[in-house]
């Protein structure tokens, strides 16, 4: 009996852990600029105020560098490696090597940096790093850092990557805005073309991803049917479903790609949708939307997406949708979710306000917390 | 009992007859060549055709040698997980199970046969005809070098370095002396290493594993390549002949600055560098202020290209501290009055003396009858002084540095020497290299003690580099890592207490091998 008290004190402690922690971040006000877009600028928190302005670490030829100058202005894509680690450290290494490649034109312009950071300072000396990027043969225009410990791990923790033990740390890469701190979080082992297609939403201004300009709102309203439209998506119950009129008007979306054989990351998002679903109550289906779009529309057919959907108890409101070949994928494309191979979509959520043109991507298998967090960010966003 | 009477006699005459042998006879098992050209592949990406291999992931094609199949899959074939990427076991026993197998997303397979194990490498598709996790590349080479890689697969598992076997470990030593000279060091540094092997073999050995010693000079390095590591104690051409034979080595010091475990993976030090050692001294005069900006300073030394060599090292670094380049003076018997008499130097200037021990106190009397008692910095490991007859005058003015001191030796490790001395019947002289040499056995012992009886040189390597702040009993404290290859960088100062007659630690310097 006692034992069993002691158990639930426990668990209490570690429950509220997470919580504690979150309010430690939101206090510092660094937490809301990672990853949302309008949010960050109404909490006040972009540019340079958010990030510690001065963290001086070393480059690969033993210079010393800031990091905010470094990317201030420019775009970036950010990834995360030590030298020593063998396994996803080679193929990460690889990828942005022909990342670069793709995107030389922006990089020879100056207009994209590509950095790598160390995760192991102590270990990667810049004479460590340079003999290790040498390797995949890239040439210039390709930053690695290192530096203190005590200065790297900042720049760690302020871009939400800090795992304790390096041999932790997942394949991530950042891909966003310097000084803006709204980083895109992708599978650094994904298919370079599709991380450079990210990247060039960056330069493109495309709806998605853009912060909405005011005078513009009463004509992009418009665009949002123009660019969406109404191609015709089924359900798990078997409806046909309008991508912009019925799935997305008017409403709050939470929009993720998936599909039903998937072992992997699928089924932690599929876990935070339901949360999150639980946490919205009523306000699902009426204000808000889930779609979980699948990207092997052959298996995920509406049966399936039925047992789907009852495996983590969808209610009215949470859709799986599914859809002719060209019409799902169209679909995909359009929302930025399209792939080559199944294997290879992310796990970012989409949320929108269709009514305020609030976009925001959010890291799928990131704490619940947090995204509700930036769910009601969205939900809660007024037009002004 | 009386059998292990017995085998231990066995023992003992099998230790000492295959001490006595020069040349070893190759010991691991031979592999095919097919199974060789195989193991590069598997360890190097690089196959024994002119079809370069090449890794394809995600789109993405790169040279074969940036993610051979050891770096994921590990030596073992038992899979090195990284940030939630489990690359599976692919031991031959693992991959034909007759009921199949399951990875990482619990997906099942049917056991693998020759040929679709061929076209999951190479596509990437299992005999399922499931598609493998992305992170697992997919392969492009020759079907011969394919057909080498699944050949070295199917032996994976038994697979073991050169000089390791299931009942012996290998170990080269690389004697101090060459043969020709006769201070006897070798044959007390063999007497306490095959001592040291005797003992340990008759209690069991390392995880039922004999260690068995082979002694040969540095010269006769280049032609052998059985052993599973070498010890010895300067790096004078050692590391030079094994370059490329990826062969773990451990000794005292290197003569020149140490290299790191990026250009040398491979060998370790217990102590730091002769120059390192060296410079440690133009540290301490600065932190003991017998140098100042502008100090004159003199440095003698004998000239053989090692101390020739760390004279100028000398000089560069007290350039680089004081802004005044020292007056370098070699020396010899013959001359030695002659050159310090026309070397004008002063009393309290620092001399950095690296000649041979022998001429250390010849200096001393020169100086004293000058009239200039001048600092006498010297690095114990490449030269010394006699302090019972020194002048009285040098009292608190001569200073020696060495890689390690009594304070760091404890009672346990002592008595280990002790006892082995006694069971053994060692010889008396050569009293630091023999503790040099056993401290370094004992640092391979907790080594291989460490891995546990899955051994490998990689293991080895990789241990060692997580050895932190172990301690011997003989050696100061041990540190490596993928960086430091120098377990213990201090240098200690020693002074001399004339009116006691004993030698005294003033105080230690890290000495930094940049
Ligand atoms: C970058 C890391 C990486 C490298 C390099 C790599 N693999 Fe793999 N390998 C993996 C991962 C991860 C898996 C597990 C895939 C899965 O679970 O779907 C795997 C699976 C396999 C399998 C399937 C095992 C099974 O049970 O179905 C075989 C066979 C295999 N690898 C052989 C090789 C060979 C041979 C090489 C070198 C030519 C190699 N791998 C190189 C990561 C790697």
């Amino acid at each position: 009996m006692k034992n069993f008290k002691i158990s639930i004190l426990l668990m209490i402690i570690i429950v509220s852990q997470p919580v504690l922690s979150q309010i430690a971040k939101d206090g510092k006000k660094a937490a809301c600029c990672v990853m949302s877009d309008k949010g960050a600028e109404k909490e006040n928190c972009t540019q340079k105020g958010s990030m510690s302005p001065d963290i001086p670490l070393l480059n690969q030829y033993g210079e010393s560098v800031n990091f905010q100058d470094l990317i201030k202005e420019k775009v970036v894509a950010l990834n995360f490696i030590f030298t020593s680690c063998k396994t996803i450290c080679p193929p990460m290494g690889a990828n942005f090597a022909q990342l670069k490649k793709i995107m030389s034109k922006r990089v020879e312009n100056s207009e994209l940096v590509m950095l790598t950071i160390s995760i192991d300072p102590t270990t990667d000396t810049p004479e460590r790093l340079l003999e290790w990027s040498n390797k995949f043969e890239a040439g210039s225009g390709w930053t690695l850092l290192t530096g203190e410990k005590k200065n790297v791990n900042t720049v760690l923790k302020e871009l939400e990557v800090y795992t304790a033990l390096k041999e932790e740390h997942a394949p991530i890469i950042l891909l966003g805005k310097g000084g803006e701190n709204k980083w895109i979080r992708a599978n650094g082992l994904a298919e370079p073309k599709e991380l450079a297609k990210t990247l060039n939403t960056f330069f493109d201004s495309p709806t998605l991803g853009q912060n909405n300009i005011k005078e513009k709102k009463e004509e992009a309203f418009n665009r949002d049917e123009n660019y969406f439209t109404n191609v015709e998506l089924i359900n798990q119950h078997g409806d046909t479903m309008r991508l912009y009129t019925d799935l997305m008007k008017d409403k709050v979306v939470i929009i993720n790609p998936f599909f039903s054989e998937c072992k992997g990351v699928c089924p932690l998002m599929s876990s935070n949708l339901e949360k999150i679903q639980e946490y919205l109550g009523d306000r699902l289906g009426n204000d808000v939307h889930i779609i979980s779009m699948t990207v092997d529309y052959k298996t995920d057919q509406e049966e399936v997406l039925k047992t789907y959907a009852e495996a983590y108890n969808a209610r009215d409101g949470w859709y799986f949708v599914t859809g002719k070949k060209e019409n799902i994928e169209f679909a995909l494309k359009k929302l930025g979710k399209n792939v080559t191979t199944r294997e290879g979509h992310d796990s970012i959520f989409l949320i929108g306000n269709l009514n305020t043109k609030l976009w925001k991507k959010v890291n799928g298998l990131a704490s619940v917390n947090d995204i509700i967090a930036q769910v009601d960010s969205v939900v809660n966003d007024q037009i002004d | 009992m009386k059998k292990k009477l017995l085998s231990y006699l066995f023992f003992l005459f099998f230790v000492c007859t295959a001490a006595k042998k020069t040349t070893v006879s190759r010991i691991d098992q031979e592999l095919t060549y097919q199974q060789k050209i195989g193991k590069r592949i598997y360890t190097k990406g690089i196959g024994g055709t002119n079809i370069k291999i090449m890794a394809e992931m995600s789109g993405v094609q790169v040279p074969a040698t940036i993610m051979p199949c050891v770096n994921c899959h590990r030596a073992d074939g038992r899979g090195n997980p990284e940030g939630g990427i489990v690359p599976s076991n692919i031991t031959w026993a693992e991959l034909t199970k007759s009921y199949g197998g399951e990875r990482l997303d619990s997906q099942k397979r049917p056991p693998y046969t020759k040929q679709s194990l061929r076209k999951v490498i190479t596509t990437g598709i299992d005999p399922a005809g499931n598609h493998l996790n992305t992170a697992m590349p997919k392969y492009n080479m020759s079907m011969e070098d394919i057909n080498n890689l699944i050949e070295y697969i199917k032996i994976l598992d038994s697979d073991k370095d050169a000089g390791l076997t299931n009942s012996r470990i290998e170990l080269g030593i690389v004697l101090p002396e060459k043969r020709t000279t006769a201070y006897n060091k070798n044959s007390t540094v063999k007497k306490l290493v095959n001592a040291y092997c005797m003992a340990i073999n008759s209690t069991g050995g390392i995880y039922n594993r004999n260690i068995i010693p082979h002694f040969f000079e540095v010269d006769e390095l280049q032609n052998k390549q059985d052993f599973f590591m070498i010890l010895g104690f300067n790096d004078k051409r050692i590391t030079e002949n094994i370059k490329h034979k990826n062969i773990p080595t451990l000794l005292s010091f290197s003569s020149k600055k140490a290299s790191k475990g990026l250009q040398n993976p491979y060998t370790f030090y217990t102590y730091p560098s002769l120059t390192a050692q060296s410079l440690s001294l133009v540290d301490f005069s600065k932190q003991k202020k017998i140098a100042k900006k502008g100090t004159k300073a003199t440095i003698l030394y004998y000239n053989d290209p090692i101390r020739k060599e760390i004279a100028e090292e000398i000089a560069k670094y007290y350039f680089k501290h004081f802004k005044k380049h020292p007056n370098a003076i070699s020396i010899t018997s013959e001359n030695i009055i002659e050159n310090v008499k026309n070397a004008q130097i002063q009393s309290n200037e620092p001399i950095y003396f690296i000649g041979p021990s022998g001429l250390g106190n010849q200096l001393l009397l020169t100086l004293d009858n000058l009239n200039k008692s001048a600092y006498v910095l010297i690095p114990g490991s490449l030269s010394g002084i006699d302090i019972f007859t020194m002048p009285e005058t040098f009292k608190d003015k001569v200073f020696i540095g060495y890689p390690t001191w009594i304070s760091e030796q404890t009672n346990e490790g002592l008595q280990a020497y002790e006892e082995l001395a006694k069971n053994y019947n060692l010889d008396h002289k050569w009293r630091r290299d023999q503790l040099d040499m056993l401290s370094m056995l004992f640092t391979t012992e907790e080594c291989l003690k460490r891995i546990g009886r899955n051994l490998s040189r990689d293991k080895f390597i990789k241990t060692m580099e997580n050895f932190f702040e172990y301690s011997n009993g003989i050696s100061p404290s041990i540190t490596y890592n993928l960086n430091k290859r120098v377990g213990n960088s201090n240098v200690y100062i020693i002074g001399f207490d004339t009116a006691e007659k004993k030698m005294e630690l003033i105080t230690t310097v890290h000495s930094k091998e940049q």
